[in-house]
């Protein structure tokens, strides 16, 4: 009840990226008891337009989408917010879309269908991973200063 | 007799020269020899002749002597003492001219000489007759009678002599005659005999050569090419038997090569891997290759002089002839026939394609046909090899759509269950807190407690979102479930994996089919738009069909991601309609066109303009066949650069 109460600023956020949105209500679906806030978008391009306009921690990404593939989605990420954790989800990737993502830092490379415990399990990690280097950040900011 | 001062002699000079020299001899020995004989003839016969006509004066001055003598007897004018005895001197040295004669003989020389002596004693006689009479003034009778004697005696031997000199110098002259004659006739003999030699030792000179020439053509003719000759002379014999042995020697190298042709030939048509035979006119066998041998399981001393006819199940050697000698006269090349069936020797028919050609002398004269034929159950088993191996990269490329396109509704369907099972938990425990509220209800002790417990369990079971969202996420599990369905459906309408023959088929279903099963090949590119008219069924083979469409709309997709800019979406139209006795399916796509330099080619097996793993040239290729080949329908495409291409297949209905 207390994490629910937390504000918005604090409350970490996800975001999802698939074209299919039956998807991203599943997610919503799983995820609604969830400490994280659930952002959704159904195109690489809404979700750069989201990232530019609010804070992210994770972001979870299809590869197949129209337009911009998830591997080409989160190479941008890396680029323009490389704080941002990058997974992907994807229901079949090309051999080189994967080596791609996972060479440039992707945390998780996770094949659809995946059970929403173990999504859900994989996103908290990367939550946890996130906080801790923020922690980190912000103690050396301090001795610095 | 090569070389005359320096200068190369020609067999026609060394004739001529051989001619002059014979000739030269021959004349000269004539001339001279006639020329001599003529001169011994003739200073034989000028002797003889002075013989004669000194014995003729000798014969006259007798008669005269005689005459004269006897007159002064007669007369008894002894006055002419003088003249008498002068003319008897004169006797005397003509006598002794005859006697002086080279050609007297012994015999005549001894009568001339007793006529010497008979002479001498008429002129005693005379003499004492004369000087008797002077004495006497007569003479007398014994001393005339005696010198009358003598000048008798004289007178007959002079006679004598003069005819026997005449008779004898007459044949003397007849015998040199032939004397000179029989000389004549030896110098001609030796002369010819001459001539002979000569001309047989410069005959047999000259014709050496062509003796050597002569064995060499027999031995030519006799098929011995191994023939050389060494310059001996440099005349045109010579020159002729060096042409002989080049012409030789080229003989043996045309030889060599036309035997290196043939055998090339025979290797050619022994590892022709097609079916090879030829045939006489009349229409038997003349020869197989090894590939006849096998396909039609004969022996070839069994195949050669069997009628062609016992080998062709479906034609008639007269209708191949016949269309042999169309194609020749419209000078076709030879052009497959329509899948005529060859008969095995085990009875078992075989489809070939036969190809047939007259076989012609250069002078055009038909001497045979030539029959090719390709074993096309081996064709059609590859062709099949080829569009299933076809079907079988198409259904691997599209492999990863299809698990996208089943993997993602998974993932929603999924996710669905498991919302709905952990709502389901939370609504019955919702419910048992219901139940306990209504048992405590019903024994009429409701508390605002009990409604106080009962709101919070809602908010904990998160109820208004429970309600709200439980209904949707049904649909979605139930849409995402006939999602995957129409897929695995698709797959097996698109395989057609049991249809072995072609069979009626609803062709607006099956390209839905094929357009479910390949959308995730398009649906990023470009939106889809159909029009599917009202098709009656069309027999086919559903499942190649299917295939071709497929390749199609896959090139289509291509055409546009590789046109479009910044992800804008392309379009790809599909149409079917009726058109007469056919079924029209059209693909067209908002590409970028065929460039015309490849227009011509797109159809080959293997031809592709695509990066390897996109594509391997086989989807045109095996499209083609498939419709043009297996089903007699067309494949064709108009194309326009920058605003993209629409390919069409027709298929009979029928």
């Amino acid at each position: 009840m207390a994490q629910i109460s937390m504000t918005a600023a604090t409350r970490a956020a996800v975001l999802f990226v698939d074209d299919e949105p039956a998807v991203l209500e599943g997610f919503r679906d799983s995820f609604r008891r969830e400490a994280f806030e659930i952002v959704t978008a159904e195109s690489a391009f809404g979700a750069l337009e989201i990232l530019a306009a609010r804070r992210v921690d994770v972001v979870v990404s299809d590869e197949c989408m129209p337009q911009l593939s998830g591997a080409d989605f989160l190479a941008m990420v890396h680029k323009r917010h490389p704080d941002v954790v990058r997974i992907m989800l994807t229901g079949e990737a090309s051999l080189s879309a994967a080596t791609r993502a996972i060479n440039d830092g992707l945390y998780r490379f996770l094949s659809k269908p995946i059970e929403p415990s173990e999504l859900c399990r994989v996103v908290r990690d990367a939550l946890r991973i996130k906080s801790a280097a923020e922690a980190r950040a912000r103690l050396q900011v301090h001795k610095g200063t | 007799m090569h070389r005359l001062l320096g200068i190369r002699v020609k067999l026609r000079g060394k004739l001529t020269l051989t001619f002059l020299a014979v000739g030269l001899v021959l004349t000269s020995i004539n001339v001279w020899s006639t020329r001599w004989l003529q001169l011994r003839w003739e200073a034989v016969v000028a002797q003889h002749n002075e013989t004669d006509r000194i014995a003729d004066r000798l014969a006259t001055v007798a008669n005269t002597v005689a005459e004269e003598g006897f007159g002064y007897a007669v007369s008894g004018d002894l006055t002419e003492k003088a003249s008498c005895l002068n003319k008897l001197d004169n006797f005397d040295s003509v006598r002794r001219q005859l006697l002086a004669q080279s050609d007297i003989r012994d015999e005549e020389h001894a009568v001339l000489v007793v006529l010497g002596a008979s002479l001498r004693r008429a002129r005693l006689d005379a003499q004492q007759m004369f000087e008797s009479y002077e004495a006497h003034g007569h003479v007398d009778r014994p001393i005339f009678e005696a010198y009358e004697a003598g000048m008798d005696t004289l007178s007959d031997g002079v006679y004598q002599l003069s005819d026997d000199i005449r008779l004898r110098s007459t044949a003397d002259n007849q015998a040199a005659r032939r004397r000179s004659d029989h000389v004549l006739f030896a110098i001609a003999t030796a002369a010819a005999v001459l001539a002979i030699s000569m001309g047989t030792g410069f005959g047999i000179r000259l014709t050496r050569p062509i003796f050597r020439l002569r064995e060499a053509a027999i031995r030519v003719g006799e098929g011995d090419f191994d023939f050389t000759s060494e310059k001996r002379s440099e005349d045109e014999l010579d020159d002729l038997t060096h042409a002989f042995a080049d012409m030789a020697a080229n003989i043996r190298r045309l030889l060599a090569a036309e035997a290196e042709q043939k055998s090339r030939l025979a290797n050619i048509f022994a590892s022709l891997g097609e079916t090879l035979l030829v045939c006489s006119p009349s229409g038997s066998i003349t020869a197989v290759n090894r590939a006849a041998c096998a396909t039609l399981g004969y022996q070839e001393d069994e195949l050669v002089g069997k009628p062609l006819d016992s080998i062709l199940a479906t034609v008639r050697f007269e209708d191949l002839l016949a269309r042999a000698v169309r194609q020749a006269a419209e000078g076709m090349s030879m052009s497959p026939s329509q899948d005529p069936q060859l008969l095995r020797k085990d009875g078992k028919q075989i489809a070939v394609s036969l190809s047939i050609s007259l076989l012609r002398t250069a002078a055009s004269e038909t001497t045979g046909l030539i029959c090719v034929a390709q074993d096309l159950s081996d064709h059609r088993r590859l062709e099949a090899e080829l569009r299933q191996a076809q079907k079988l990269e198409a259904i691997g490329r599209m492999a990863a759509g299809i698990a996208h396109e089943i993997n993602t509704p998974t993932q929603f369907v999924s996710d669905c269950i498991y919302f709905i099972r952990d709502a389901t938990k939370d609504l019955l425990s919702l419910i048992e807190k219901y139940r306990s509220a209504m048992a405590v209800s019903g024994s009429g002790q409701a508390t605002a407690d009990t409604l106080a417990s009962l709101h919070v369990a809602e908010q904990e079971a998160d109820l208004p979102y429970l309600v709200t969202r439980l209904p949707s996420a049904i649909e979605r599990a139930l849409e995402g479930l006939s999602r995957i369905a129409t897929i695995v459906r698709s797959m097996k309408v698109f395989a057609h994996p049991d249809q072995r023959q072609m069979a009626p088929v609803d062709l607006n279903q099956a390209v839905q089919s094929t357009l479910t099963v390949a959308s995730n090949e398009y649906k990023y590119v470009a939106e889809l738009e159909t029009d599917f008219g009202e098709l009656p069924q069309v027999t086919c083979h559903a499942g190649e069909v299917n295939q071709a469409v497929l390749n199609l709309i896959i090139n289509a997709a291509h055409a546009i991601a590789d046109h479009a800019k910044d992800g804008e979406k392309g379009l790809i139209r599909v149409r079917t309609r009726q058109d007469g006795d056919s079924a029209v399916i059209s693909v067209s796509d908002t590409g970028g066109g065929i460039p015309e330099s490849i227009r011509d080619r797109i159809f080959d097996p293997f031809f592709t303009t695509k990066e390897v793993g996109r594509g391997t040239g086989q989807g045109l290729s095996v499209a083609h066949s498939v419709i043009v080949e297996k089903h007699r329908g067309q494949l064709s495409f108009e194309t326009e650069r920058g605003r993209g291409t629409t390919f069409e297949i027709r298929l009979p209905i029928g």
